[in-house]
C-alpha cells in the first residue's frame, strides 16, 4: 500500500498538472441561466443539459462527472432525477438553483435524496432525487468516483447544449475508446473530446437499437497495473477469450452431471449421424424454459442446475448446448454477441461491455450452423431475429475470427385464395396460406401469444368486421424445420359496394395494409427490416352470372432504384373469373435515411394499389 | 443391530418418494371447463390476537394450465415495520402429482417500493410467482403475514379472477370477543359456522365447486360477479393514535388528529401567501392564485397513504423540500389556504380504478389518495393538490364521481365528488375538407375535449413536441400521407368544465379513392374504429362504465358538383343505454356528414345485451360506409 502510495505521488510530479480550463465549475450557476425561459435551438425541450463534463484524471484515477441541467416546462421536472453507475464508493454533491424576487436561492442535496443499489458485480446506481426542483430551476450534481465508466453520452433524449470528456492518460489504466452516433462531435484533440448543441435523440420506428445512434463514447478497461492489483480484461479479443475461459461463470461452468450425461447417451443412442445428434440436442435444449435475460454469464457456477431445473439465461441455455455437443465431440464454437436491442458491436476494438449473449457455431458436413437455442419458433439452421445483429465473435483459441449474424433466409409469405361472389355482394371460398422462414418463425410465436386456436379466431374475426372462418386447419405449427400451412374457408361482406346495376369490389380482403409506417417527412436512421420480405398471393374470384367486369384497375410494376423493394400487382378477367396476382417484395434488409424518402412514397403506392376496386355491372 | 440401522437408513428416502399430492385428473371436469386455473384448495387462517397484533396464514395449492393462470396466481404485498411477510414455501407437483422441486427460494423477491420520482419509502414490495413454467403443473405454498399495527384486515377473494374455478376455499376468522370485527361482502354461495370458545370466537366461511365464469369484453368488474368478504377492525391503532372504524365520523376524527398541528407556515412562507393574494379581493380568486402557487413550486413524490403512514409531512416542511406526497401536498395546500383565511377540509379518496367502490355502508380503510375540499359560500370545489397542470378545481377521472371522507374538526363526513354527465364528457371534432383537380386534400380540424377527456388529452398533449403532436393525431385520426402545416392548442373556459382545444391544418395526399369522374369517400374517416363486434356470447349483465358522448362533423367540398350513385339513409338509433344517429347532406359540391355517439353509464340486465350488441354492430357497419359520388360536370 506505501508503494502504491508512494508511486501515486511520483505520478503526480513527472506528470504537469493538466492545463485546460474547465468549461464548467461546480455550484456557479450563472443569472442568465435561471432567466432562460426557453431553450432557442429546440424551443420544444422539457429540459436540457447546459453542460456535462468529465474529467478523467491520471492521477488519482477518479472520474469526475459534472452536469448541470436547466428545467424548462412541467414535464421537464423528471430532469430532477439522475442515475449514475459507479463503483462502490463515489462522493456525490448536488445543488438546485431558484431564482426567487430575483435572488439566487440554493438548496443542497441531502444524503436522503441519494439512494443506492447494487446492480452487478461491484457496480452500484446512484439514484439521485434533487431538492426544490421547479420549472425555471437549474441543477447542478458531481459524482466522482474510481476509474472510467463504461459510456460518456454526448448526447441524451433532451438535448445537450456542451458536452465535454477529458481523458488524461496515464500508465496504470489503459482503456479504449469506441465512438458511436449520428452527430459530428465540435472538436476532438487526443484526450479532449467536445460537442455543442446536440439535439435531442428520438426514437423512430424500424430502428435497429437507439445504441447505435445515440452519440456517445464506449469504453472499455484494457488493463490496469497497480501494484498487487493486475486484471487483464478487453485487450484484444484473444484477451477476452482467454477471461471467459477462466471465468467461473463462463469456461470453469461447462461441466456436466449425471443427468446431462444420461441425455447425452440416449442422444448418442439414438442418432445415426452428427447431424442427426446436432439437431436432437439443439432440440432437447430448446424445450427449457428461457427467463428472458440476455447475459454473458450463467446464473451459477455449474451447468448441471441448470439442465434438472429446464430454466435458464440465454447463457446458460446456449452453454448447455454448446457442452453437450462438446460432450459428443462434435467440435463446436461458442460465439459471443450482442443482441439486436442491446446495439452493435464495434467491428474495430473487442468490448466485453457490450457482449450480452452467447451462440454455438458447429460445422457438420461442410455445412455451418449457427444455433440458438433460446428461442422455442426456430429451426436449427436460422438465427432468431434477436441474433441478426452484424457480427459475433468466436470465442476459441485455435481460432478467432468474425462470424456473420445475417439472416439466412426471408421472411416469405404466400396465400392463394379462390373466391366466388354472389349477387348480393358476399365472398366465399377458400384460402390457404404457407408460411415460410422467419414468416414461420412469427406465426408461431404469434400464435403462441393465444390461448388457444379459438382466441386466435377471435382475433381474426375482430380485425376483420365481416368476416367469418370455418374449417380452419393449421399444420407444421410444432415442427419448426417446415413450413407453416393454413387452410380455412370464408366469408365476408363489406368488400363490396351495391350501386344497383353496378357493384365495386375490394379484392384485397383480410390483407389490406391501412397504415403506412412511415409518416414523417424526415428520418435520421436507418429503416431496418431486419430480414428480406416477400409476400405473394393469387387470387381467383368467380363473379355471378349475368356479370361482368367493367373496369378493372391498371396493372401496376413498381420497384424502387436498384430493386431495392418492388410491387406487382396485375387484374385480369377471362370469362366471368377475375384473377388477380400481387407480389410485394422488400430486398433489402436495411435502407439507408437516404432511401427513407422513396421507401416513404413507396408504401403510399402500395397503400393505394390495396384499395382499388374492380367495378362490375350487370350484363345488359 | 444390522437390520435396524438399514431400516432407518430407508426410512427417509420411503418419504420422500412418496411426497405427491392428488394428480390433476381428479378435478371435475364442471371446473376444468374455461379454467385457466383450480383453487384445489385455499385455506386462510387469519388470527386476530389483540387490536396490535394479528397474523394472517395462507395455504393454497392450485392447479396452473397457462400462463394466464400463472399471471392469477402471482401476488404482491407490501411489508414495512409494522407488516411482515415470509413465503414459507412454495412446491411445485406435476400433473400426476408428483414432487417435482420446491422453488421457494426463486418465487420471492423481495424490493424497495419505487416510485415515479425515484425517492424511497420505508417499506418493501414482495413479488411472489411459482417461478415454473412446464404447464399444466399444481403449486401448493404458504405465506405468513404478520401484523403489529392493524387500520386494515386482509380481504377475503376466494375467487381471484374471471376463468378460475375452485373446489374448496375457506377463511377462518378467530378473535377474541372483546375486539369488533365488522365484515361486509356478498356472501351468497359461501356457508358459515361460528364456533365459541373461552378464547373467543372463530368464524369460517367456505365455498366448494364453484365453476369457472368466463370472461368477456363487456364483462362486469370481478367484486360485483365473485363473493368476497370485506373485514374492517372497530377500534384501533396506528401512528399513536386511537382510531375508531364504527362510523365515518369517528374514522374522520382519527384522521383529523393525525392532521393536527401540521399547518403552521414559517414567517417568510406566510409572507409569499400575502403578496400573492393582496391583490384578490374574492376568496375563489385568492384560492386558485394561492393552488397556482403551489402547482408552480411543488411537484408530486408518490408515496401512497398506506405505504408511507397515515400522517402527512407537515406543510412548512413540504414547502421547503418542494416535493411531496399526496397527503403532504394536499395538507401544504390547506394550510396556505388558511393562511389567507380561507377555510378547506382534508379529504381521502379511492383514487383510479373505478370498479373499486368505498361502500358507504360499511366504514373501513380503502382509501389510498388525498385531495382537498374548499366549501365556498355558493359552491363546493375540489383540488388536486399532486397536479402541476390541472386547472382550477378540476377533477379527472382518477377522482371524479366517487365517495370522498371529508376530514373536518366534528369528524368524516362521507359524500360524493361531482360527476360529468355525458354531454360534459365529451370529444367534438369538426373538419373541413376540400378537395382540388388532383383529388388531393386540404383538412382544418378542431377536436375540443371536455370533462374527464380534458384531463386525458391536455395531460397527453402538453408534453409533446412539435412532431410528437403530429404523430399522435395521425394515430388518433388515423390519417395516412398527410402533410402538416400547423396545430396548435388551447383551454377555454378554465374553470369547472375546462375544454381542451386541439385545431389543425394538414393536406393530405390520398383523402379518397379517385376513379376516373367517380370517387368513393368514407364520411366517417378519422371517426371511425373498424373492429369487428362479437357475436353469439353467452347472455349475461354487462356495464357501461361511463357517460360519454361525442359529436363529429365532416364537411368535404368538391373541385366539381357531384351526384351521389349511393347516399345511405340518415340513421336514429336510441336505447336505454345510448343514442347512435347519423346524416348525410349533399348538395351540389358539398357533402356533410354529422354523426353523434352517446353512451349512459350503468349496469343492464342480461336480457339487454343482444340489444346492446345490436347497437354497437350498427355502428360499426355505419362507420364503415364507403359512398360513390360521379362528378356532373
Amino acid at each position: 500500500m506505501k508503494q502504491l502510495l508512494l508511486t501515486l505521488i511520483i505520478t503526480g510530479l513527472l506528470f504537469p498538472v493538466f492545463s485546460q480550463k474547465a468549461p464548467i465549475k461546480f455550484g456557479k450557476v450563472e443569472k442568465k441561466d435561471l432567466l432562460m425561459d426557453v431553450y432557442e435551438p429546440d424551443t420544444s425541450a422539457p429540459a436540457v443539459v447546459l453542460c456535462e463534463y468529465g474529467f478523467f484524471d491520471g492521477n488519482d484515477l477518479d472520474f469526475n462527472h459534472i452536469i448541470r441541467v436547466k428545467i424548462l416546462k412541467n414535464n421537464g421536472l423528471q430532469y430532477a432525477d439522475w442515475k449514475f453507475v459507479t463503483g462502490n464508493k463515489a462522493m456525490i454533491k448536488g445543488k438546485t438553483f431558484n431564482l426567487v424576487n430575483g435572488d439566487i436561492e440554493v438548496e443542497k442535496l441531502s444524503k436522503s435524496d441519494i439512494h443506492r443499489t447494487r446492480f452487478h458485480d461491484a457496480y452500484y446506481v446512484q439514484s439521485i432525487a434533487m431538492p426544490a426542483v421547479k420549472v425555471g430551476s437549474v441543477i447542478d450534481i458531481q459524482v466522482t468516483y474510481p476509474l472510467i465508466p463504461s459510456e460518456w453520452y454526448f448526447q441524451r433524449d433532451i438535448p445537450v447544449a456542451h458536452s465535454e470528456l477529458i481523458l488524461t492518460s496515464n500508465q496504470y489504466i489503459a482503456f479504449r475508446k469506441n465512438f458511436f452516433g449520428l452527430e459530428y462531435l465540435t472538436s476532438s484533440t487526443d484526450d479532449r473530446y467536445i460537442a455543442k448543441n446536440m439535439p435531442a435523440f428520438k426514437d423512430e420506428p424500424y430502428m435497429s437499437s437507439k445504441e447505435n445512434y445515440i452519440t456517445k463514447f464506449e469504453f472499455d478497461i484494457l488493463d490496469i497495473k497497480i501494484e498487487n492489483y493486475y486484471k487483464a480484461y478487453t485487450k484484444s479479443w484473444e484477451h477476452l477469450s482467454e477471461f471467459l475461459e477462466k471465468h467461473d461463470y463462463f469456461g470453469l461452468a461447462l461441466n456436466s452431471n449425471y443427468n446431462i450425461l444420461q441425455k447425452i447417451k440416449e442422444i448418442e443412442d439414438n442418432s445415426s449421424s452428427e447431424k442427426e445428434k446436432i439437431i436432437a440436442a439443439y432440440r432437447e435444449v430448446q424445450k427449457m424454459h428461457f427467463n428472458d435475460w440476455h447475459y454473458l454469464f450463467t446464473t451459477e457456477r455449474s451447468l448441471g442446475p441448470v439442465f434438472d431445473n429446464k430454466e435458464g439465461n440465454s447463457s446458460d441455455i446456449n452453454l448447455l448446448l454448446y457442452l453437450m455437443l462438446d460432450r459428443m465431440e462434435l467440435n463446436p464454437d461458442i460465439v459471443v454477441l450482442s443482441t439486436r436491442s442491446n446495439g452493435m458491436l464495434s467491428p474495430v476494438f473487442p468490448s466485453l461491455e457490450r457482449l450480452n449473449h452467447c451462440i454455438v457455431k458447429i460445422d457438420v458436413d461442410d455445412e455451418t450452423f449457427l444455433l440458438d437455442a433460446t428461442d422455442h419458433y426456430t429451426p436449427y439452421y436460422l438465427l432468431p431475429k434477436k441474433d441478426l445483429n452484424g457480427k459475433g465473435r468466436l470465442i476459441n483459441r485455435k481460432s478467432s475470427g468474425w462470424v456473420d449474424l445475417f439472416p439466412q433466409k426471408k421472411h416469405t409469405t404466400k396465400k392463394l385464395l379462390r373466391l366466388e361472389l354472389s349477387e348480393d355482394g358476399v365472398i366465399k371460398g377458400t384460402k390457404s396460406c404457407v408460411y415460410e422462414d422467419y414468416s414461420a418463425i412469427e406465426f408461431r410465436s404469434n400464435f403462441a401469444g393465444f390461448e388457444n386456436r379459438d382466441a386466435f379466431i377471435q382475433s381474426l374475426l375482430k380485425s376483420n368486421p365481416g368476416l367469418s372462418i370455418s374449417d380452419l386447419k393449421i399444420e407444421n405449427l410444432s415442427e419448426n424445420e417446415l413450413p407453416v400451412k393454413l387452410n380455412c374457408e370464408l366469408e365476408i361482406t363489406e368488400k363490396t359496394m351495391d350501386l344497383g346495376s353496378e357493384m365495386y369490389l375490394f379484392p384485397f380482403l383480410c390483407e389490406q395494409i391501412t397504415e403506412n409506417p412511415f409518416e414523417t417527412p424526415y428520418r435520421k436512421t436507418p429503416v431496418d427490416f431486419i430480414y428480406q420480405i416477400e409476400d405473394g398471393m393469387t387470387v381467383s374470384i368467380q363473379i355471378p352470372e349475368g356479370w361482368e367486369v367493367a373496369e378493372a384497375p391498371q396493372p401496376v410494376n413498381m420497384s424502387l432504384p436498384g430493386n431495392a423493394a418492388s410491387v406487382l400487382c396485375q387484374v385480369a378477367a377471362f370469362g366471368n373469373t377475375i384473377n388477380m396476382t400481387y407480389r410485394f417484395m422488400m430486398n433489402q434488409t436495411l435502407y439507408t435515411k437516404d432511401q427513407y424518402p422513396d421507401l416513404k412514397a413507396f408504401y403510399e403506392q402500395v397503400l393505394k394499389i390495396q384499395e382499388q376496386p374492380i367495378l362490375l355491372k350487370k350484363a345488359e | 443391530m444390522r437390520y435396524f440401522l438399514l431400516i432407518i437408513a430407508f426410512l427417509p428416502f420411503g418419504s420422500i418418494a412418496q411426497k405427491t399430492i392428488l394428480p390433476l385428473i381428479t378435478i371435475d371436469s364442471a371446473l376444468m371447463h374455461n379454467a385457466n386455473i383450480v383453487v384445489r384448495s385455499s385455506n386462510t387462517d387469519f388470527e386476530i390476537n389483540s387490536a396490535r397484533k394479528a397474523t394472517f396464514v395462507v395455504n393454497n395449492t392450485i392447479a396452473i394450465f397457462n400462463k394466464k393462470g400463472y399471471n392469477d396466481v402471482k401476488f404482491s404485498v407490501v411489508s414495512d415495520k409494522f407488516k411482515s411477510f415470509k413465503l414459507n414455501f412454495m412446491d411445485i407437483y406435476d400433473a400426476q402429482g408428483n414432487f417435482v422441486c420446491s422453488t421457494t427460494d426463486e418465487a420471492h423477491s423481495k424490493h424497495p417500493v419505487i416510485t415515479a420520482g425515484d425517492v424511497f419509502i420505508d417499506g418493501d414490495v414482495n413479488n411472489v410467482e411459482p417461478a415454473y413454467h412446464k404447464f399444466p403443473y399444481t403449486v401448493s405454498y404458504r405465506y405468513t403475514i404478520t401484523m403489529h399495527q392493524v387500520v386494515e384486515y386482509p380481504d377475503w377473494f376466494p375467487v381471484i379472477d374471471y376463468n378460475v374455478s375452485v373446489e374448496k376455499a375457506k377463511l377462518s376468522l378467530s378473535h377474541p370477543d372483546d375486539l369488533v370485527v365488522r365484515i361486509n361482502g356478498s356472501i351468497d354461495s359461501v356457508k358459515y359456522s361460528e364456533n365459541h370458545l373461552a378464547s373467543g370466537t372463530i368464524k369460517t366461511w367456505e365455498i366448494n365447486n364453484y365453476q369457472a365464469v368466463n370472461k368477456l369484453p363487456v364483462a362486469l368488474p370481478q367484486t360485483q360477479v365473485f363473493p368476497f368478504l370485506e373485514l374492517s377492525p372497530t377500534k384501533f391503532k396506528a401512528s399513536g393514535f386511537e382510531g375508531d372504524l364504527s362510523s365515518w365520523n369517528s374514522f374522520g376524527l382519527w384522521v383529523n388528529d393525525l392532521n393536527k398541528d401540521l399547518q403552521s407556515l414559517s414567517e417568510d412562507t406566510r409572507l409569499i401567501v400575502k403578496r400573492t393574494t393582496e391583490n384578490f379581493s374574492e376568496p375563489r380568486e385568492k384560492a386558485k392564485a394561492l393552488y397556482e402557487l403551489l402547482q408552480e413550486n411543488t411537484r408530486y413524490v408518490s408515496v401512497q397513504i398506506g405505504i408511507g403512514g397515515w400522517q402527512p409531512a407537515s406543510a412548512e416542511d413540504t414547502w421547503e423540500t418542494g416535493w411531496g406526497d399526496c397527503k403532504a401536498l394536499t395538507n401544504l395546500m390547506r394550510a396556505l389556504l388558511a393562511e389567507a383565511g380561507i377555510n378547506s377540509h382534508y379529504c381521502i379518496i379511492r383514487a383510479g380504478d373505478p370498479d373499486f367502490r368505498v361502500d358507504p355502508l360499511f366504514p373501513a380503510n380503502n382509501f389510498n389518495h388525498a385531495i382537498l375540499c374548499i366549501p365556498f359560500e355558493n359552491d363546493t370545489s375540489w383540488l388536486e393538490c399532486t397536479s402541476q397542470t390541472s386547472p382550477f378545481g378540476y377533477l379527472g377521472s382518477f377522482t371524479s364521481d366517487r365517495n370522498v371522507l371529508i376530514v373536518t374538526d366534528r369528524g368524516g363526513v362521507l359524500t360524493k365528488t361531482p360527476a360529468f354527465s355525458a354531454d360534459q364528457n365529451s370529444i367534438k371534432f369538426s373538419a373541413n375538407i376540400v378537395i382540388d383537380h388532383s383529388n388531393s386534400g386540404t383538412v382544418s380540424m378542431e377536436l375540443s375535449a371536455s370533462g374527464d377527456k380534458f384531463g386525458s388529452f391536455s395531460v397527453g398533449f402538453n408534453n409533446l413536441d412539435e412532431q410528437e403532436r403530429q404523430e399522435a393525431l395521425i394515430d388518433i385520426l388515423q390519417l395516412s400521407g398527410v402533410d402538416f402545416q400547423s396545430i396548435s392548442t388551447s383551454v377555454l373556459n378554465e374553470n369547472m368544465n375546462p375544454v381542451f382545444i386541439i385545431s389543425g391544418d394538414f393536406y393530405m395526399n390520398n383523402p379518397l379513392i379517385s376513379l376516373g369522374n367517380r370517387l368513393i369517400v368514407s364520411p366517417s374517416m378519422f371517426c371511425a374504429r373498424n373492429t369487428a363486434v362479437l357475436k353469439d356470447i353467452p347472455l349475461q349483465k354487462f356495464m357501461i362504465s361511463e357517460d360519454y358522448s361525442t359529436v363529429n362533423e365532416l364537411t368535404f367540398t368538391f373541385s366539381d358538383n357531384v351526384k351521389g350513385l349511393n347516399i345511405p339513409e340518415n340513421m336514429h338509433l336510441e336505447y336505454e343505454f345510448g343514442l347512435f344517429s347519423v346524416t348525410y347532406e349533399l348538395t351540389e359540391n358539398l357533402l356533410k356528414y354529422t354523426r353523434t355517439y352517446k353512451q349512459n353509464k350503468g349496469i343492464y340486465p342480461e336480457e339487454k345485451l343482444n340489444d346492446y350488441l345490436t347497437f354497437k354492430e350498427e355502428i360499426r357497419k355505419s362507420d364503415a360506409i364507403k359512398i360513390a359520388l360521379q362528378k356532373t360536370e
